[in-house]
């Protein structure tokens, strides 16, 4: 507001107002109203997904629940790895909330391995949220499970940026992808817990240099742990379940039993 | 691409300090970007000016301040300059995964009428 005239406008254009004498007129004030000013606000611009992460990572808390985000580029093999995991696990407690921009196959073909799944079609979005995760929760009996798998969106960039409130974080790359992958997108393994080094079984095929892969993810995330699988050979599964194990140190470990 | 979302979470977060200080206008928005946010600086500004139109940012000039990556050597118990490729610790040579800035990406303040 002006606070010389009071006229309430921030702009100073020609402005008509009543006066005591009781005819309007138009007159121009001939001053700027230079009341510019600085607010501070010093917020996170993901504070909005940052509250409703802490939210989800209470409600895992609360129902005692694991939730692992597996992240990837696309192709990697991560429904493979949880097909293969649920074919392992027959009674194992857990579900997958699987995010894709469209169509509902993946939650399809988890369900046929036998798997409680929930499919989040992102439309373009390129990434899971907080938000999205949120809703597709309360799809799930939580206080029936221990575990919560989730398979974001096939991207290996955009979602690093989104926490969901998970306890873990696993980046899966295929041996087929390059051993430089970690080296050309480095911030989504700057904070994974685990690096899954999908379709072992085919690393002689093409030439995999398991150094130069190790030397790379050792440069970007060398607080990640590194374990070598194939969802059609098996391998790999045993270190998997124990790493998972000493991670969480859970009572109910990570079997059907 | 997800720089789109981050800029209407930005101005989003602008508005309401905006209206909390009874501002009507906002000219300047001062954004810091993390060298190791996964933010592409341009893209942001571009989302920003684009979804600014028919708001009270419309027309706003964006300052975005990057900041850069420190991390922290336990052995040393010094900080020092990381890239988003290498967390070595110049003096020692040991990799260290304590990041202690350049993730974040805040709305630092505005500029208001």
């Amino acid at each position: 507001m002006c606070e010389e005239c009071g006229c309430g406008l921030t702009t100073n254009e020609p402005t008509s107002h009543a006066h005591s004498h009781g005819h309007p007129h138009t007159h121009h004030h001939g001053h700027t109203h230079d009341d510019a000013r600085v607010i501070e606000v010093r917020q996170s611009i993901l504070s909005r997904n940052e509250r409703l992460a802490e939210r989800n990572r209470g409600m895992f808390m609360a129902h005692g629940v694991t939730a692992v985000n597996l992240m990837s580029s696309p192709g990697s093999g991560k429904t493979a790895w949880l097909e293969h995991i649920f074919a392992a696990e027959p009674g194992l407690s857990a579900a997958v909330i699987t995010g894709d921009l469209a169509t509902e196959n993946d939650a399809q073909r988890l369900q046929t391995a036998g798997a409680r799944a929930v499919q989040i079609t992102t439309g373009t979005v390129c990434h899971l949220d907080a938000h999205l995760l949120h809703h597709a929760l309360e799809q799930l009996p939580l206080a029936e499970l221990n575990w919560l798998f989730i398979e974001n969106v096939g991207n290996l960039v955009c979602p690093a940026s989104f926490d969901l409130g998970e306890q873990l974080r696993v980046v899966l790359m295929s041996v087929t992808e390059g051993e430089d992958k970690p080296l050309k997108y480095p911030v989504i393994f700057h904070d994974a817990d685990l690096v899954l080094l999908t379709k072992i079984d085919l690393a002689d095929a093409v030439e995999f240099d398991r150094e130069r892969a190790n030397t790379a993810i050792r440069q970007v995330a060398p607080q990640a742990g590194i374990i070598e699988c194939s969802a059609k050979t098996g391998t790999g599964y045993d270190a998997w379940r124990d790493w998972l194990d000493r991670k969480t140190q859970r009572p109910h470990r990570f079997t059907s039993e | 691409m997800h720089e789109v979302g981050l800029a209407q979470e930005t101005l989003d977060l602008a508005m309401a300090a905006a209206n909390r200080g009874q501002a009507q206008v906002i000219t300047v928005l001062r954004v810091a970007v993390g060298e190791l946010s996964g933010v592409e600086v341009e893209a942001l500004r571009f989302a920003l000016e684009t979804l600014a139109k028919d708001t009270p940012a419309a027309g706003a000039r964006i300052e975005i301040e990057k900041v850069p990556a420190r991390a922290y050597c336990e052995t040393c118990a010094a900080a020092f300059a990381a890239t988003v490729h290498a967390y070595a610790c110049p003096r020692c040579g040991r990799v260290c995964p304590q990041v202690t800035q350049g993730k974040d990406l805040r709305l630092v303040s505005l500029e208001v009428q």
